[in-house]
């Protein structure tokens, strides 16, 4: 297979760091994001470099989410395994899952101080948020993708997009009402 | 100002936020991200010969092939119950171009032969 290398290249480089972010505040781990982007970046070019270079924006999102898709089920079997470990062994000095839950609120202890800017703030709040409300926002509203390109990226119906922009655009606004009123 | 307006202009500040916060990616991550970025590049132009791609037939068909591998040495190195002709041998059996009725009636000849031993005894 030839593949137009600098046309690429040139792609890849434009959306490496949105996509850095996008894993980034599903995963909340540097490491994770990364493999997920490095994952999606090798897809694309495996599978669809010979389409037209229009396509190859909508495909990498799509790609992207897949990734994400199989990283939170991944994660959940894990998490269900280690529960089963701990009930299992029956310790008390493991960690409480419940301290590890997100905050839907978005305020974790100690992280009153480091929302010193709105940029923090609205990170913070993005990474708080369910994974399918945050796709969906991130899509919608950063990426500027149409409700069914969202829909297809996400795999899911175009109601179901339009119910998680809208629950995420509801709690971001409340979380940031002090920096965007 | 109208809640469109307002939403508008939310959606506006979260895209610039998260814009300024893209662009200030700290050089380590950035580093790392071009480095994947070749390496996805590179494994894209020896696609046609990647070996892995071996390894990425679905496991079930290779335990499937396993069992109908162990399936088929059992019963082929099985020994023959009590009482029982081997499979093999069942086949040769039938497959022979004898008369069947030569088999049915060998009691008869034996006994045959045995009163013609007597008889010239």
């Amino acid at each position: 297979m030839r593949i137009d290398r600098p046309a690429m290249d040139d792609f890849l480089a434009s959306v490496e760091r949105k996509a850095f972010r996008i894993a980034g505040f599903a995963t909340r781990s540097e490491d994770e994001a990364l493999d997920i982007v490095q994952d999606a970046m090798i897809r694309l070019v495996k599978n669809y470099a010979t389409k037209p270079e229009t396509e190859w924006q909508p495909l990498f999102f799509q790609i992207l989410q897949n990734c994400i898709r199989d990283w939170a089920r991944k994660k959940k079997v894990r998490d269900q395994w280690n529960g089963l470990k701990n009930l299992w062994r029956g310790s008390e000095e493991d960690e409480d899952p419940i301290q590890t839950l997100a905050d839907p609120k978005g305020k974790h202890p100690g992280e009153h101080a480091a929302l010193k800017d709105s940029a923090t703030a609205l990170k913070s709040a993005v990474k708080a948020l369910p994974l399918r409300q945050q796709q969906a926002f991130l899509l919608r509203a950063w990426e500027e993708m149409s409700v069914a390109e969202t829909a297809h990226a996400m795999k899911c119906s175009e109601g179901s997009v339009k119910t998680h922009y809208s629950r995420a655009l509801h709690t971001l606004r409340n979380v940031l009402e002090d920096h965007w009123p | 100002m109208n809640e469109q307006d307002k939403e508008k202009r939310f959606i506006a500040n979260v895209k610039k936020a998260l814009d300024l916060d893209t662009e200030n990616l700290d050089a380590g991550t950035q580093s790392k991200l071009t480095r994947m970025r070749n390496q996805a590049l590179d494994a894209g132009e020896r696609k046609g010969f990647d070996i892995r791609q071996w390894f990425t037939l679905p496991v079930a068909a290779w335990a499937a092939t396993a069992c109908l591998i162990v399936l088929g040495l059992t019963v082929y190195l099985q020994e023959p119950a009590n009482g029982t002709t081997p499979l093999l041998e069942d086949i040769e059996l039938l497959a022979a171009e004898d008369n069947l009725e030569f088999y049915d009636g060998l009691e008869f000849y034996a006994w045959l032969a045995e009163e013609n031993i007597d008889a010239a005894g």
